[in-house]
């Protein structure tokens, strides 16, 4: 079939297949690619000492597929090696695909790749936890999936971990802080522990269109099934608003994302967080006599 | 023109010069939340398609 007009590049003058709406600018597929992966090679190069290890959380979706994509692409100019770690949280009909799909990318990247349970690590999977609490999924997903990640990364000797969220992730997470009002989760994760890994986020600055569209050019995107519980979370209706602004006031999403980081640079030394209590059931460092993990688990 | 929906059904639509933005929003379907092809390639949502078009959408999943 003959090639339509269509927009072009405005780098190369090749077909576009995005859209900035911010600046108007349109990108071909290599740009778009080149893009993704300067904006993320210079975001680990401004992380200062890095290990020779760092551990990617691999969920097989398509943000940390691009991820590991953009980490296989750019590993000659980093300083560090990486595994891909992969926590099977249980939830059926969604999760059995994502780690299939996830360890066929590991395998046709060639990246070491380790997978942990909840069944195995604490004794139910999300779905049956789920059954038997009064408390919301994705809240009882992100509390232990944190500490799963942690004791699959200790397991590896890995004490810095890579996230794919990217800059929706990070401007929801903004204004869901905002409408909570809690202002110690702005500053969550905030400054070192010497108990936790430190999490990096390299595609902090890069949208959700741009990871996808990245995944798809790279020849990795699957339409993988969406979380059942993804639509019952608050992320769901903060995620359908920041949209509808983002359309009609093209830049929303990164000043929101960007507002935030501001704030956590600019008053992360003057905030003063409580310290860790060791938790009198499991010995883990958190923020009460007994931590989140075994709040949920005992079903509390 | 051809518009096929994430769930592979189907809607005969006429372009009428709208933007594939445009021509989304009317159907319901907010842009951003999805990548759109014509004939296998990926386009952006202000190129404006013809009335033989075949417009794909791609659902953006979210997580992972």
């Amino acid at each position: 079939m003959a090639d339509k007009p269509g927009i072009l590049c405005d780098l190369c003058r090749s077909p576009a297949v995005f859209l900035d709406r911010a600046s108007k600018a349109h990108l071909c597929r290599d740009h778009l690619m080149e893009h993704v992966e300067k904006e993320t090679l210079g975001d680990i190069q401004r992380i200062p000492d890095l290990p020779k290890t760092i551990g990617i959380a691999f969920s097989g979706g398509k943000d940390s597929t691009a991820l590991l994509k953009v980490f296989s692409r750019i590993k000659e100019d980093i300083p560090c090696r990486f595994i891909a770690l992969t926590i099977d949280e249980g939830i059926e009909g969604y999760r059995q695909e994502t780690i299939l799909a996830a360890e066929e990318t590991c395998k046709n990247l060639g990246v070491e790749h380790h997978i942990i349970r909840f069944s195995d690590l604490f004794g139910s999977s999300l779905d049956q936890l789920v059954k038997g609490s009064g408390r919301n999924a994705c809240t009882i997903c992100g509390i232990l999936r944190r500490r799963a990640l942690e004791i699959l990364a200790r397991e590896q000797g890995i004490r810095v971990i890579a996230t794919g969220h990217n800059l929706d992730d990070h401007a929801q997470t903004a204004l869901m802080n905002a409408i909570s009002g809690d202002v110690k989760k702005v500053f969550a994760g905030y400054g070192p522990s010497a108990w936790y890994a430190r999490r990096i986020k390299p595609f902090a600055r890069i949208s959700e269109r741009e990871v996808t569209l990245y995944a798809m050019l790279s020849g990795l995107f699957r339409d993988l099934p969406e979380c059942p519980y993804a639509l019952s979370s608050l992320r769901g209706e903060v995620r359908t608003l920041l949209s509808r602004y983002e359309r009609e006031h093209p830049g929303a999403m990164r000043n929101a994302a960007t507002c935030e980081e501001e704030i956590r640079k600019k008053l992360g030394e003057t905030f003063e967080r409580a310290p860790y209590q060791a938790c009198t059931s499991c010995g883990w460092p958190g923020s009460g006599d007994v931590c989140q993990v075994c709040t949920v688990l005992k079903g509390v | 023109m051809k518009l096929i929906l994430p769930d592979n059904s189907e809607r005969e639509l006429r372009a009428d010069g709208k933007t594939v933005e445009e021509i989304l929003l009317a159907q319901g379907i907010d842009p951003l939340t999805v990548i759109v092809s014509r004939d296998q390639e990926i386009i952006p949502e202000d190129t404006i398609p013809d009335e033989q078009d075949t417009i794909r959408i791609i659902r953006i999943s979210h997580g992972g």
